[in-house]
């Protein structure tokens, strides 16, 4: 088949940071409005916040690991 | 440029160890050292810390709290695991300034550290709630779900500890290519936020994680 469409599909692969990245945006969002309703909860929000973005950010990370096998390891 | 994905081969009597194994013997045989260091200057440690034994008991304070807060009640048997784990992620990373490839980079070394968090939570669970009420937790909402669920669950750390730390490491990398010999002052500026920043986040996370996990296994 070639390299041409292991690329494209490595490329294809990738396509699941968009999931991540609107998520994480929207949970950001909510808890900066969190923290502007009450400020001096910010150190709680601030930890729960950092905890919801990495379990969030974990899709991205296997679509990223997935392309770096289709790229790497396929010959 | 080279740019590799699989780590290096090295050979100890014809049996290929790698090289992430190397690294993190030598990483291991630092925080022995650092331990035996502590064991001997905590000789003459007085009533009312101070200095290096003011920064010790914060520490191992902070991590006992942690724990307590999260697990409750078993706290005494989790709380040095996760102070081992979070300190060997940490240094493993840590070893990146030196210009060797981190051991976190390889899948191997991270699928070994999610099986680490797997045991303790079984452990755990067999402990609290015997072999037979740990077997009932598989088939409690839907049949054969939580089963998948488990064995998410060591694959998903793996992945998330290799993932982030490898596209650290290659973005460092790419830096390194494109600058060649005038690397002076800017990858030094980014290597604070991708070797410190980034691996003390996802240490913190893998511990918190751990804790979350055993904390729903005991209920």
């Amino acid at each position: 088949m070639g390299n041409g469409l292991l690329a494209i599909g490595a490329g294809i692969a990738v396509l699941t940071g968009i999931g991540a990245g609107v998520s994480m945006g929207l949970a950001t969002g909510k808890s900066v409005e969190a923290v502007a309703r009450q400020p001096e909860a910010a150190g709680n929000i601030r930890s729960t916040m950092m905890l919801g973005l990495v379990l969030a950010e974990s899709t991205a990370i296997y679509g990223f690991v997935i392309a770096l096998m289709i790229m790497f390891l396929l010959k | 440029m080279e740019l590799e994905i699989t780590p290096q081969p090295f050979y100890i009597g014809g049996v290929n160890v790698g090289q992430s194994v190397v690294v993190a013997w030598f990483v291991t045989a630092l925080l022995i050292i650092l331990a035996i260091v502590v064991k001997i200057r905590s000789r003459n440690f007085t009533e009312v810390p101070k200095g290096l034994q003011n920064l010790l008991e914060f520490g191992v304070e902070t991590i006992q709290k942690y724990s307590k807060t999260e697990v409750g009640h078993v706290w005494e048997d989790i709380a040095p695991y996760c102070a081992t784990v979070g300190l060997y992620i940490f240094g493993c990373c840590m070893i990146e300034i030196f210009g060797v490839r981190a051991p976190t980079t390889d899948l191997a070394m991270t699928l070994a550290m999610g099986l680490g968090t797997f045991f303790w939570i079984n452990y755990m669970g067999i402990k609290q709630k015997g072999v037979g009420g740990r077997l009932m937790h598989l088939v409690k909402p839907v049949p054969v779900i939580p089963l998948l669920t488990d064995v998410a669950i060591p694959i998903s750390m793996a992945c998330r500890l290799y993932g982030n730390l490898l596209a650290g490491m290659i973005v460092m990398d790419l830096i390194y290519g494109a600058m060649k010999y005038f690397a002076v002052a800017i990858p030094a500026a980014l290597s604070l936020y991708f070797n410190f920043f980034d691996s003390a986040i996802q240490a913190y996370i893998f511990v918190t994680l751990t804790l979350s996990y055993v904390s729903e296994a005991i209920e």
